[in-house]
């Protein structure tokens, strides 16, 4: 549909202002508010994502793009209530206890909302039983552990090991500059990827799976 | 601390170095004595450094302690300069939090500011600033010439803007305020320009050892090493906009200028970087990454010695000394290298079988 396309670009330039007037015009054109946000904005933030892993696009282009992506999402958000198009799976967010930085964290979360999975971010310094005690309180599907120092990685094993300590059904996923699969392995969490977008493709396997 | 004689080996070495005429790498080594006697740990001198009611010749006195708790072999030497960086941004307003069980300190976002709130301007009389001062002082009175002394960590312009206004909303404003934020980044590199001035003007007006910085390369001419690890998150048009400029301005102001390429996502802009005007390049492969003489790395090293430029990396521990055969091996050079390598005293014969190796004097 042109009008999707249309809000596809848009968005991908990052101009909230036209996301949120096309939004607008495509559900008085009675276009399902559920097709608007699977086709039009979700579609266009996958897009965002792809390129970004291939660096066609950097950061600064993936902010300004999910800018763009909540504002149509604003004018959806009346429309998309009682339905199942943010009933994806829910993940616990943060970045681990010491260290302050927020910007994977950040892009993983736009990512991961990009595939219409519900994100709750606890921000940065947070401690391990956070984490935990978050995870039970939402009942998460997943917990995604950020980190840029290498002296807040230990953090990332006491998150792993409080999940089995207490018999919790979720996934662990990890990332950040120093953290790499040797360390995914070592520490026992399940899943490492090397940039956001991965991340949001890896979260959106384990959720189908757990589905099936 | 060192002999007069080995001192006297280092400085003309490193002038050699400098100069592209030695004809062997520079290696320092830095052990960590088994005893380490009366030293405190690295977060309590950092703490200790920021603590206006500990004078600063307490703080000198106190470091003499950290000097002799470590062994410098080859071309490793004492130094002393400011703790941390990007320390340029509390002394134009940030205020900072200190973790002394982790060593590190956190300059914090200036929040509830507009980008056009903040005006930054270094102010002479600033308590920061001239702590910086006072400490290259009384260590220039504590230590004479058996140390070198570098100027505090200012840090990279871009990167001072990112931490004042915290990374989502620097890198947006990019695309909505790019004017302010060249503005802030003017204001910034005005005070950068004013401190590092300031700061190796006092250096100059004593006797040391000579000027080093935050990487412990010694010089007897003003140096320091240059930095943008925001440039990791931006794309090369935006790197040529808002960062490219101030480089260029950097390396010119510096006589011996250095630069931090830190991590993959910095690899992008090398060829900008080196087409600054810098003299050397440290390369940083991160933590977490593939290591130093993986082959990936091989265009960053080629790149860097075909343009004529130093080279510098760390190696941080016994392990790491093959990072020196392989990149001699690559390069087909010992010239225009250096390796700034960290260890155990344990270790001692193994480091120093490197540097005969190399023919660098123990």
């Amino acid at each position: 549909m042109e009008k999707l396309n249309e809000i596809s670009e848009l968005l991908q330039k990052g101009r909230a202002k036209n996301v949120a007037i096309l939004v607008q015009e495509a559900l008085d054109e009675g276009i399902d508010a559920k097709v608007i946000l699977s086709d039009a904005l979700l579609a266009g933030m996958g897009i965002v994502g792809e390129k970004f892993k291939k660096e066609e696009v950097f950061v600064p282009e993936v902010l300004i793009a999910a800018r763009a992506m909540n504002k149509g999402v604003e004018v959806l958000k009346p429309y998309l209530q009682d339905s199942d198009s943010q009933g994806k799976g829910k993940a616990i967010l943060g970045t681990v206890k010491g260290d302050l930085h927020d910007i994977g964290k950040n892009l993983v979360k736009i990512m991961l909302e990009g595939k219409g999975i519900e994100v709750i971010d606890l921000g940065t310094d947070v401690s391990a039983e956070t984490f935990i005690e978050e995870a039970k309180k939402n009942n998460a599907d997943i917990i995604c552990c950020s980190a840029l120092l290498t002296t807040t990685m230990p953090e990332m094993k006491r998150v792993v090991e409080l999940v089995k300590s207490e018999n919790l059904d979720v996934k662990i996923m990890i990332g950040g500059a120093p953290v790499n699969q040797d360390f995914c392995d070592e520490i026992g969490a399940d899943y490492y990827t090397d940039d956001a977008a991965s991340a949001a493709d890896v979260a959106k396997s384990i959720l189908e799976e757990a589905k099936c | 601390m060192l002999t007069n004689e080995k001192k006297e080996q280092l400085v003309s070495d490193y002038e050699a170095w400098w100069n592209h005429e030695l004809k062997r790498p520079i290696i320092q080594v830095t052990l960590a004595k088994n005893d380490q006697g009366k030293a405190v740990s690295r977060g309590q001198l950092l703490d200790m450094v920021y603590d206006y009611s500990i004078p600063a010749q307490e703080v000198a006195k106190c470091y003499r302690d950290t000097f002799e708790s470590q062994i410098y072999l080859g071309d490793a030497f004492p130094h002393f300069y400011m703790r941390s960086t990007g320390i340029l941004g509390a002394m134009l307003g940030q205020t900072y939090t200190i973790d002394v069980e982790r060593g590190t300190i956190w300059f914090e976002e200036m929040k509830g500011k507009e980008l056009e709130d903040l005006q930054p301007k270094l102010a002479e009389d600033n308590q920061l600033y001239q702590r910086g001062i006072d400490l290259i002082k009384a260590f220039q009175e504590e230590f004479k010439d058996d140390i070198a002394l570098g100027i505090p960590n200012l840090g990279g312009m871009m990167d001072i803007v990112e931490s004042m206004r915290g990374a989502n909303n620097s890198l947006m404003d990019l695309y909505d305020d790019p004017d302010e934020v060249k503005r802030l980044n003017n204001d910034i590199y005005t005070a950068y320009e004013m401190a590092y001035k300031n700061y190796m003007d006092i250096i100059s007006q004593e006797k040391s050892m000579g000027y080093t910085g935050w990487t412990p390369l010694l010089s007897q001419k003003p140096y320091f090493i240059s930095q943008c690890d925001f440039c990791c998150m931006i794309g090369p048009d935006q790197f040529e906009e808002f960062v490219a400029g101030t480089l260029d301005k950097e390396a010119s102001l510096i006589e011996r200028s250095f630069y931090h390429l830190d991590g993959p996502g910095a690899v992008k802009h090398l060829d900008r970087i080196i087409e600054s005007g810098f003299g050397g390049i440290q390369w940083i492969n991160g933590a977490g990454s593939k290591p130093i003489d993986d082959e990936g790395w091989t265009d960053i090293y080629q790149k860097v010695h075909n343009a004529g430029l130093l080279l510098q990396v760390y190696c941080y521990s016994k392990e790491e000394l093959r990072f020196i055969d392989h990149i001699v091996n690559l390069l087909g050079t010992t010239e225009g290298l250096a390796f700034i390598c960290n260890g155990q005293e344990e270790d001692k014969e193994i480091f120093e079988s490197y540097l005969e190796k190399y023919n660098v004097p123990k």
